[in-house]
């Protein structure tokens, strides 16, 4: 069948298989034998027929409404970023918005509170603000504002992460605003969602021409006279506005932006504008059959389920499924050259810092009368800190390893070990255990959580093999993973299920309940892993050459990219297993020590660990103080004072 | 010959230490703990168990998130002297040590921790909510337990016969011809948690002698989260929702017509309660009977 055909055949498809269960839900509330007179006479005294006009059809609308928004959003972002993995999380808008209305909640007097949804626009907007002003240097150059947009999301999320931590009672909503809920109970939020989106359509269909030009190279664009930078801002301001209006009203739909456009892309959308047609109306197809599907399960007895983490769980699969499927992933290889200055701090300063930083974490702290240096009580306060500050260090090394490992492996500075799904994986093990027994004792659960990261790994390996072990491929498919991981999450999490509080601690990557025989097997594995990274260094510059010349150079590609992987995946798992699935210092440790000149491998593994290491037992020693007698996950810490370097860094750069 | 009566001596001796030191052991629900005298210095991580003692009259040196105990929990009372350990999750060790408690109290979720606890001081594993689903009959049995580790017996004989009586003057208050009561937390104007199934609420209920008007399926803490339109409840049925809720979220909720069509909502059947702690011991179950009680015995 040609796209002409396949397209509206499949698509009035899913539109029927809709209705019909629309219908079915709608009979299941009122006999049909009731519709017409209930549409003739409509009666303001029988709930049922209430719950028809006030519930299930906004219910309906709205989800449409996101669904084709979202798909929107993410289809503009991807041709804009050129990049088919990108969507509206990436830019950092909803980890923004769920940052502003958390803190909205928290700090502004209800007097002077706008309203959720405006707190979560100016989140939005903030946090798009904030990317492109970080990636303005760069004129907005694809990778710049997804690198940014990233960093940002990651950031947003660690405040609301301490947040929530901190307030835990009061924040409950936002668990299931975060989950993205569609229930409705009269038509405010479909009142406030369409004007605002038929806004930022409108916007993207005037824009649509040249918009549809930027598949081409910068150089042929700039040719026809496209003015690249505006007409990138512009679309970036539509899709994100988009974006934040849905974020504002409904919550997260995170894999909507993602799975719309690629749905079309299947189906044989191949033109812009016949994907500018087809990925909302995907978008809004896939939200709404699995609200309805989600409607059908709450009535078999499944309970209450938040329907933006049930489309992520029914998407992240969806895409690891089309993923072999999806060709031309390999657009966009503008490489993201970080601002790389002669080397200011060397290896022997670096150390000098990591053993000053070691020693402040075991020696110091806030105590019940006294601060800093404390002699008296070492016996006793040595014995809780030691493991502490040894998992952090490992896991500081064993993180910046598999980032730099990764990174090279990839060709691509996004590439890190959470991206690769690998402690995302790990998680999804820890949580099933957690649910099944919830006496679990600490070696039952790292045995869960290895189980995890090694059936994630498996599945990576072998999608990789089919594939030819296409870096961006994997990466994609982490990114499903990952996001499987948070739909799971946000579902346990909107539950309210006390059982799983403990695990919000543990996502944020706490060393609390590590001892002392834990953390030195783990220090032991770290230096042994890097021996093997060491080890492996020239597969890495080799592989950094490109293919091509690698293999003119005779390295075996699918062997080193095998055994590469299979390190990268180790690394990750072991560190997992200790203080969570936390990745900013996987992404940040390997960047900085470029931004400290680190070129060749040898040096960036090197100076990568250090630079974790000091990271990781700084964050540490800060967690443990600066709320004393709370105490904070050291990789939450880590998100909070790296990240910030890692922004300024990111300015500081300039294009060449 | 005169023999010296060395094994009746030391019988004798031993009799009198153990007197002194009033070594005893005692069973729960990991084990047991051997305690050489009645423990003064006691610890409770978890809010329920902190509740507990104080209506002994036992006050912990130490608890976590004291702060939080005191906005949620409420009553009984906690007095400034106790020490705030940081999170529930990860109480503060280093702080813990140094407070060099004699006894730590526990639910069984502190499970992955015993073994950094134990190294401080005995430990207790004691929990009222369990798969067993059965808080009241856990809540006086821990209550009793708890009595006899911390040499208080009577006081726990006394806080049962208390509340039971209490209980049994809340019912005679309310007499037989209320109507069902549904009990609500607005988590968000979209969004309730309904309590019942055989969380505390439930038990608080059916010694009042009060219906539930929500018959659904919950978790093992008693409650379910829905969409607000889910609710269904029994007719003639009362709402209460516990405080605090925003304003805002309040007016969102109560402005959707599918709100005020309920019939509930019509025949102003909707109250406000002061917040009562979820997972508490009997204590918050006495609270909760005593605000349903005035609040259902002063509306008409």
């Amino acid at each position: 069948m040609t796209p002409s055909v396949r397209l509206p055949l499949l698509g009035s498809g899913l539109f029927l298989l809709c209705a019909g269960l629309l219908a079915a839900q709608v009979g299941q509330v009122l006999p049909w034998q009731e519709w017409l007179t209930s549409l003739r006479q409509p009666s303001n005294d029988d709930y049922r027929q209430l719950l028809i006009w006030y519930s299930l059809l906004p219910r309906l609308t709205a989800g449409a409404l996101a669904g084709a928004a979202l798909a929107l959003a993410g289809l503009v972002l991807q041709q804009v970023l050129r990049n088919p993995i990108a969507s509206p999380s990436t830019l950092g808008i909803a980890g923004g918005a769920q940052l502003a209305m958390a803190a909205g909640s928290l700090f502004l007097p209800a007097s002077l509170n706008p309203g959720n949804e405006w707190l979560a626009l100016i989140g939005g907007l903030g946090a798009l603000a904030l990317v492109l002003s970080l990636a303005w240097g760069r004129q907005l150059s694809p990778l710049a504002v997804v690198l940014a947009g990233l960093v940002v999301g990651l950031y947003c999320g660690a405040l609301s992460g301490a947040l929530i931590l901190l307030h835990e009672q009061r924040l409950s909503g936002l668990f299931l605003w975060g989950a993205g809920s569609l229930n409705q109970q009269d038509w405010s939020a479909v009142s406030f969602l369409w004007p605002r989106l038929l806004i930022g359509a409108l916007a993207i269909v005037l824009i649509s021409r040249p918009l549809g030009l930027l598949a081409l190279q910068d150089e042929q664009a700039r040719g026809l006279g496209i003015p690249l930078f505006w007409l990138r801002l512009a679309a970036l301001l539509a899709a994100v506005w988009l974006c934040a209006c849905i974020t504002s009203a409904l919550g997260v739909f995170a894999f909507i932006g993602l799975a719309g456009p690629a749905l079309a892309r299947l189906l044989g959308a191949r033109r812009f504008s016949q994907q500018l047609f087809w990925a909302p109306l995907c978008g809004a197809l896939i939200l709404t059959l699995t609200d309805q599907a989600l409607q059908w399960a709450e009535q078999l007895g499944s309970g209450w389920l938040p329907t933006g983490a049930a489309t992520a769980l029914i998407g992240a699969p969806l895409l690891l499924w089309l993923l072999p499927q999806v060709r031309g992933l390999n657009g966009g290889q503008d490489s993201l050259a970080l601002n790389t200055r002669p080397a200011r701090i060397g290896l022997k300063g670096l150390s000098a810092l990591l053993v000053g930083i070691l020693l402040l974490a075991l020696f110091s702290g806030a105590g019940q009368a006294h601060w800093l240096i404390d002699t008296t009580s070492w016996a006793q306060t040595l014995p809780w800190r030691l493991p502490r500050v040894l998992a952090a260090l490992a896991a500081g090394i064993l993180l910046a390893l598999a980032g730099t490992v990764l990174q090279r492996l990839a060709n691509n500075p996004l590439a890190s070990p959470e991206v690769l799904g690998i402690s995302a994986g790990s998680a999804l093990g820890l949580i099933a255990l957690v649910l099944l027994w919830a006496d679990a004792g600490r070696s039952a659960q790292l045995l869960a959580g290895a189980v995890g990261s090694a059936l994630t790994l498996g599945f990576l390996l072998s999608l990789s093999r089919r594939s030819q072990y296409s870096p961006q491929r994997l990466l994609l498919a982490g990114i499903a993973i990952a996001a499987l991981l948070d739909a799971v999450l946000h579902l346990l999490l909107a539950s309210g299920d006390p059982r799983l509080q403990p695990l919000l601690f543990w996502l944020a990557g706490s060393t609390y309940h590590t001892s002392l025989t834990q953390s030195l097997s783990l220090l032991a594995l770290a230096l042994v892993l890097g021996a093997l990274c060491w080890a492996g260094s020239r597969w890495l510059t080799l592989l950094g050459l490109g293919a091509e010349a690698a293999r003119g150079l005779g390295l075996n590609l699918g062997k080193a990219r095998l055994s590469l992987l299979s390190l990268a995946a180790l690394l990750t798992a072991s560190a997992t297993l200790l203080i969570g699935p936390l990745s900013f210092i996987g992404l940040m440790a390997p960047h900085m020590a470029r931004l400290l000149g680190a070129q060749r491998v040898r040096q960036q593994l090197l100076i990568g660990s250090l630079i974790g290491a000091c990271l990781m037992v700084l964050a540490d020693w800060l967690g443990r103080n600066v709320l004393y007698p709370f105490q904070l996950p050291a990789g939450l810490l880590a998100t909070l004072v790296g990240g910030l370097y890692f922004l300024i860094g990111l300015r500081g750069g300039r294009a060449q | 010959m005169f023999r010296f009566p060395f094994p009746a001596l030391l019988g004798g001796l031993c009799l009198a230490l153990s007197g002194f030191t009033h070594a005893a052991t005692y069973a729960h629900e990991n084990g047991s703990v051997t305690l050489d005298k009645i423990p003064e210095r006691i610890v409770t991580l978890e809010w329920s168990l902190g509740e507990i003692a104080l209506d002994l009259g036992v006050t912990p040196i130490a608890m976590a998130e004291t702060d939080g105990y005191r906005e949620w929990v409420a009553e009984p009372a906690l007095p400034d002297s106790v020490a705030d350990l940081g999170s529930r999750r990860e109480p503060n060790l280093e702080v813990l040590q140094a407070l060099k408690p004699e006894l730590i109290l526990v639910p069984r979720d502190y499970a992955p921790l015993l073994d950094k606890l134990e190294k401080i001081a005995p430990v207790m594993v004691l929990s009222i909510y369990t798969e067993d689903r059965q808080p009241w009959q856990r809540a006086e049995q821990i209550t009793l337990q708890m009595g006899e580790v911390l040499g208080k017996e009577a006081e726990a004989q006394a806080l049962l016969t208390r509340i039971n009586e209490q209980f049994a003057g809340y019912r005679a208050q309310l007499g037989d011809a209320q109507g069902p009561v549904a009990l609500v937390n607005i988590v968000d104007p979209r969004h309730l948690r309904v309590h019942g199934g055989e969380g505390l609420y439930q038990a608080t209920l059916d010694k009042l002698g009060l219906k539930n008007a929500w018959h659904g399926e919950t978790n093992y803490w008693g409650f379910a989260t829905q969409g607000v339109e889910q609710l269904q409840v029994q007719p003639n049925s009362t709402l209460f929702y516990f405080q605090p809720v925003p304003d805002k979220t309040l007016e969102i909720m109560t402005n959707s017509p599918l709100w005020r069509a309920r019939e509930f909502v019509r025949e102003q059947r909707v109250h406000s309660l002061e917040p009562v702690w979820a997972f508490g011991g009997l204590h918050a179950a006495e609270r909760l009977a005593r605000l349903l009680t005035e609040q259902l015995t002063s509306t008409p």
